[in-house]
């Protein structure tokens, strides 16, 4: 299948999961049409749409967690971001991606400990 | 509107089976004595459900490892997302679903 065709296959089964989570497809259309593009490649490469930005360790538990849209298993570091970590997604009422600000696994778990303790 | 499935004898306790009914791929499973209808398409990439493995009353997709209940069709990371889950019956020994969600 080409790649134009899949992308646009990703579009439309992505839009069905991230809606309903409060998420949309970046405006920023240019990197959306770079990370699906991306994704394809990996499907062909690795056999699923894995995240483009984050590595894969072999052990299917944690890579299954990886394919997109994978905010399901990382929605609260997502939702602290606005954002998935490749700026994919981002929230319903995000219309400026550039404005919102990035922190790292670690950073959002020291936090996220600190609030708990 | 209820639609002829299957007859109850056709599949045993812990047993799936995909359908089509009224055009709607479906998948039928038999657990704890219950039947539950479910789309057989997951909500992630379409891959069909019913080459998962059934443990209890979730479902796992073979493709991604989404897992799903059977009974409400929530997947269980994010409930807000849904395998379209159907409503059946039995009626002398046959099994029904409701197409009508
Ligand atoms: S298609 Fe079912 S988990 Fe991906």
């Amino acid at each position: 299948m080409d790649t134009e065709k899949r992308m646009q296959q990703f579009r439309t089964m992505f839009q069905r999961v991230i809606d309903p989570l409060g998420y949309k497809f970046s405006p920023d259309t240019e990197l959306v049409d770079f990370l699906l593009e991306q994704e394809v490649m990996l499907e062909k490469e690795k056999g699923s749409p894995y995240c483009p930005c984050q590595g894969l360790t072999g052990e299917r538990e944690h890579d299954m967690q990886l394919v997109c849209p994978c905010i399901p298993f990382h929605r609260e570091h997502f939702d602290a971001m606005k954002r998935c970590w490749c700026g994919l997604y981002v929230h319903k009422d995000v219309d400026d991606p550039d404005s919102l600000v990035q922190i790292s696994k670690k950073e959002f778990e020291a936090s996220r400990d600190k609030g708990q303790a | 509107m209820w639609f002829f499935a299957i007859n109850e004898n056709e599949l045993d306790d812990g047993g799936k089976k995909p359908l089509l009914v009224e055009g709607e791929k479906l998948l039928l499973i038999r657990q704890e004595g219950g039947f539950y209808a479910i789309s057989n398409k997951c909500p992630h990439m379409d891959c069909p459900l019913s080459k998962g493995s059934l443990e209890g009353f979730v479902i796992k997709c073979p493709c991604h490892d989404w897992l799903f209940d059977i009974r409400s069709g929530e997947f269980l990371n994010a409930r807000e997302i849904k395998v379209p889950a159907y409503g059946t019956k039995v009626t002398e020994g046959k099994v029904y679903v409701n197409m009508e969600r």
